[in-house]
């Protein structure tokens, strides 16, 4: 009953929040968006959804097609950035739609003002994670300085230029006592990319070490 | 020779008689006329239902269901039979493919428009054609939002009414129409969106206005 009672107010607030928020659509306007959706070994890839947002509201969707190709007629958002969502459910949820694919989000700096936005070929690489096991060994006392940096499983990008590479967007820093207990790091990221573990012990020089991102994972120990 | 002149003279007899006969059937005809069109036509009014066909290749005939609406007009005799007027009609439609259209639900359309045209009478009949041009708005709802559309358009509309008082008639009238729609897209989207084709008609009550309606 309580759990019942704690859902209609998130989603009396959600629903609040969401509508604070005026969607203003562009009059006599019409966007082409069209692309191609492969995997990270350039197969074509169906039934992949794409759509586009503004002001947390669906402006079109659409799926690829057989060969992975897909074209929608969107609006447009005359004050609001446009989004344009690959494999993902609402740029509000960031849950993805596939979930044996990562996620794209491209994204207009301000208002969208580009007729045609042609993606090209947009890939879709596999999910993966990876674990790193920070084990402190009994009598070395050292103190390690650490930063965890990673791709999400949602790629965010600019929609202005034709990039599709994701950038590490994912950091993690903390400070390791010399009585910290042993703990697990790790996420879930793009498969076939490293996440990459820098460290410095007792404030030495930074190291760096790479961890691959593997299906099923693979779990690593750190030991200091 | 003498054959020639024969021939001559027997065509130009027959031409005489023809243009006697011609003549004598004009003037029956304008007294008829008279005797019918006593008054002035001042014009006339229509009012009635205007269902919207669209054809082509366009986002409205692909994307859309489109709903009875209505249409009115007002016909004001200028020069003779030439009339000028007044013209209006809207309709409604439902989004049925969003993809094609964009993610929306319904639109209304309003045309406003001025008509040039010829009317003729002919005893119960009043037969007229006319060519308008005017604004088309394609009022959009959807997404908690409402925007516009809009266009120019341009139609013919040939129009035929049946008295069935001196004062009062029943017309139905098919229309060709073209919007030359003003929406920008990229050039993929033309064909799409650059124009809409519609083959309308509309149907209803006239009101004529002027004793020269009248019909004895």
């Amino acid at each position: 009953m309580k759990s019942y009672l704690y859902k209609i107010i998130l989603f009396t607030v959600i629903l609040s929040f969401s509508s604070c928020e005026k969607l203003e659509i562009t009059n006599n306007e019409r966007l082409l968006v069209k692309g191609k959706i492969v995997d990270q070994n350039g197969n074509a890839l169906s039934n992949i959804s794409i759509k586009t947002e503004a002001v947390n509201r669906i402006l079109a969707k659409t799926s690829t097609d057989a060969n992975g190709n897909f074209e929608l007629t969107s609006l447009n958002a005359s004050i609001d950035p446009l989004y344009v969502l690959v494999n993902i459910e609402s740029n509000f949820y960031f849950e993805n739609e596939n979930p044996d694919y990562a996620s794209k989000v491209y994204s207009s700096e301000d208002a969208n003002k580009q007729l045609l936005l042609d993606l090209g070929t947009v890939t879709l690489s596999g999910l993966g994670s990876f674990s790193l096991l920070l084990k402190n060994l009994p009598g070395d006392n050292n103190t390690v300085e650490y930063t965890l940096s990673y791709t999400s499983k949602v790629c965010h990008l600019p929609l202005e230029f034709n990039n599709d590479i994701c950038e590490f967007d994912q950091s993690t820093q903390d400070f390791l006592e010399v009585n910290s207990q042993n703990r697990t790091i790790g996420g879930e990221s793009i498969l076939g990319s490293v996440a990459v573990f820098e460290y410095k012990v007792n404030g030495g020089s930074t190291q760096t070490i790479e961890i691959p991102v593997t299906n099923p994972p693979t779990t690593y120990v750190f030991e200091y | 020779m003498f054959l020639n002149i024969r021939i001559l003279i027997i065509s130009l007899l027959f031409t005489a008689a023809t243009f006697a006969q011609q003549t004598e059937t004009e003037i029956e005809n304008e007294t008829a006329q008279e005797q019918t069109n006593l008054g002035t036509k001042v014009g006339s009014i229509t009012v009635g239902a205007y269902l919207p066909i669209a054809f082509g290749e366009n986002f409205v005939n692909d994307g859309m269901d489109l709903k009875t609406g209505a249409q009115a007009q007002l016909k004001l005799n200028v020069l003779g039979d030439f009339y000028v007027g007044p013209a209006m009609s809207f309709f409604f439609a439902d989004v049925t493919n969003r993809n094609l259209v964009g993610n929306y639900d319904e639109m209304s359309n309003l045309v406003l428009g001025g008509v040039i045209g010829y009317e003729k009478q002919l005893e119960r009949f009043d037969l007229s054609i006319g060519l308008g041009v005017g604004y088309s708005g394609y009022f959009n709802k959807g997404l908690g939002d409402s925007f516009e559309d809009n266009a120019t358009a341009l139609w013919l509309r040939p129009e035929v009414s049946y008295k069935l008082a001196n004062y009062v008639s029943i017309y139905v009238a098919p229309e060709l129409r073209h919007d030359f729609m003003n929406i920008e897209v990229p050039s993929e989207l033309e064909d799409t969106f650059g124009g809409v084709n519609y083959f309308n008609i509309g149907f209803g009550l006239r009101i004529n206005l002027g004793t020269g309606y009248k019909f004895q």
